[in-house]
């Protein structure tokens, strides 16, 4: 009995590895012959910063390990040695210093990316990013102008604790005179970028840790070298019909999987990536909730004055007369990140909390 | 006049002595006690003064007020209401200096000063910037104006080592 068991196991296991060969062979076949590329959003990131820093020579890179380290997380991988130490600056460990440098050489008209280890120390230098970056413009009257982009990490990585975990969307998108953006594939991450750096004005450019090393698809008009996203306008990754879910960020990969869970159970979600969190989409979004009458809001995120709560407070101000069903907020939950393994993952909005709650949403209505 | 409002009387020869020797593609970087450093670099009395007032006539339209006097024509890259706000915005400055001489090969000779009181001499971010203005051989001029008093902190009372 239990050999047949064994052989069954055995049989089973070497037609399974067989099948795996079989189909990743077939895949590369396709790949190779349909000459489809892909990109991790680190070599997004990184090119759009080289492209964007041979077109102009006012552009230059300044933070912690830019350099020689090649980046705390090989972002800035190669520029040291392609541009020199005139154009990528090691600093010392001084938010508060280098970022004012950089908002001031901002000020006398070049153009910093100004990299956060991760957006937690950008807190050592909010005065600057809020002060004298972004409120500058209008304190002068139009006369200063601050084409800075601070970018870096945002958000939870894996098991970093409290303190190097939180996202900031919420707190730098409620500030005018700033632009927030936070990008999900390569595609947003080249486009996005490169926008930033073009822009005139101060730019938080929010990354995710875990996306770096993610691939996507890539298209060639994304791999030229004059590629730009608009800033302010959202993407509708997956055309539904029954609910819309908002996301930005690594949340929009978990509400990808949660519509094809959705798709199983005849629930059609339209997913929507924010791409922009100031200026927010509020035109996309609103005409998306208005032809499915249901809302999702996702963010890894403090729940209380969040970016889901700026999207519902839109959906009910513009847009109460279509909805059929209260709407939802998904949210990171309201303590400082756990370290335990554990407690993180509950502590982070899963997949199947995206599929409760849109279910939650279509089972609400008469 | 309303709001905040932090007078320079009297301590004029400090601005008018470093200024004076500044051209106009120098620049100035201040704190809230900025009207004179204004004045000096070459914005109009009658644009300060309107400033004050929150007229439209002002330097900055109103919208900037006695604490952000900005003009780009002047160099004057404000007015920072938060002490040692303005040093690394200075320090900045000084940096473009150095970056246009050297990577972009312009003609640069442009410096900066930085005004600002005794008590940011205490604060991290005046560390922060002598140090990289150091390390980086960065052309600005640190100018302490020391008038023992940091709004209601004597000077005495707040370093270690006065």
């Amino acid at each position: 009995m239990l050999g047949i068991l064994r052989q069954r196991a055995i049989d089973g296991g070497l037609a399974a590895s067989t099948l795996r060969r079989t189909r990743s062979a077939l895949v590369s076949a396709r790949s190779y012959a349909a000459g489809a590329k892909e990109m991790t959003v680190r070599d997004a990131l990184n090119s759009a910063i080289d492209e964007e820093m041979s077109a102009d020579p006012k552009v230059f890179v300044m933070g912690e390990e830019v350099g020689q380290y090649q980046g705390a997380y090989k972002i800035t991988k190669g520029l040291l040695e392609k541009y020199g130490p005139e154009r990528v600056y090691d600093t010392p460990i001084t938010e508060a210093g280098f970022t004012g440098i950089g908002v001031g050489a901002a000020y006398a008209g070049l153009k910093p990316v100004v990299e956060f280890m991760t957006f937690n120390f950008s807190m050592q230098a909010i005065d600057h990013i809020i002060n004298s970056a972004a409120k500058s413009n209008y304190m002068s009257a139009g006369q200063i102008n601050v084409p800075i982009v601070f970018r870096g990490p945002n958000g939870a990585a894996a098991g970093v604790g409290a303190q190097h975990s939180q996202c900031y969307a919420a707190w730098y998108a409620s500030v005018p005179g700033l632009k927030v953006l936070a990008p999900y594939s390569a595609e947003d991450a080249r486009g996005l970028l490169k926008a930033a750096i073009r822009d005139p004005d101060p730019v938080v450019f929010l990354e995710n840790e875990l996306l770096y090393g993610e691939s996507f698809p890539i298209s060639e008009e994304a791999l030229d070298s004059s590629f730009c996203l608009p800033i302010g306008k959202a993407k509708i990754e997956r055309e539904g019909k029954d609910v819309t879910i908002v996301t930005f960020s690594k949340m929009v990969g978990f509400a990808l999987k949660a519509a094809e869970k959705l798709a199983e159970e005849g629930i059609s979600a339209e997913v929507i990536n924010l791409r922009s969190i100031r200026p927010l989409d509020r035109a996309t979004i609103n005409a998306s909730v208005r032809k499915t009458s249901r809302l999702v809001t996702v963010e890894e995120g403090f729940p209380q004055h969040g970016v889901c709560a700026e999207i519902c407070a839109s959906v009910v101000e513009e847009s109460f007369s279509y909805l059929d069903a209260p709407v939802e907020r998904i949210a990171g939950a309201d303590v400082p990140m756990p370290y335990a393994a554990n407690l993180e993952r509950l502590a982070l909005p899963q997949v199947e909390d995206i599929v409760r709650a849109a279910k939650r949403a279509c089972y609400r209505s008469k | 006049m309303f709001g905040f409002v932090h007078l320079y009387n009297g301590q004029e020869a400090v601005s008018t002595g470093f200024i004076k020797l500044l051209t106009k593609s120098d620049s100035v970087v201040s704190t809230y006690r900025d009207h004179v450093h204004a004045l000096s670099k070459g914005v109009s009395a009658r644009a300060v003064m309107s400033e004050l007032f929150g007229k439209v006539t002002g330097c900055c339209r109103g919208q900037g007020g006695s604490m952000h006097m900005f003009s780009k024509e002047h160099n004057m890259l404000g007015g920072f209401a938060f002490i040692g706000e303005g040093i690394p915005v200075a320090t900045g400055a000084a940096f473009s200096s150095k970056y246009r001489r050297d990577v972009l090969k312009q003609d640069c000779e442009d410096v900066t000063v930085a005004f600002f009181g005794d008590g940011t001499c205490n604060n991290g971010q005046f560390y922060e910037c002598l140090n990289m203005a150091a390390l980086w051989k960065l052309p600005i001029i640190f100018v302490v104006e020391n008038n023992l008093w940091a709004i209601g902190m004597s000077h005495l009372r707040a370093t270690s080592d006065p």
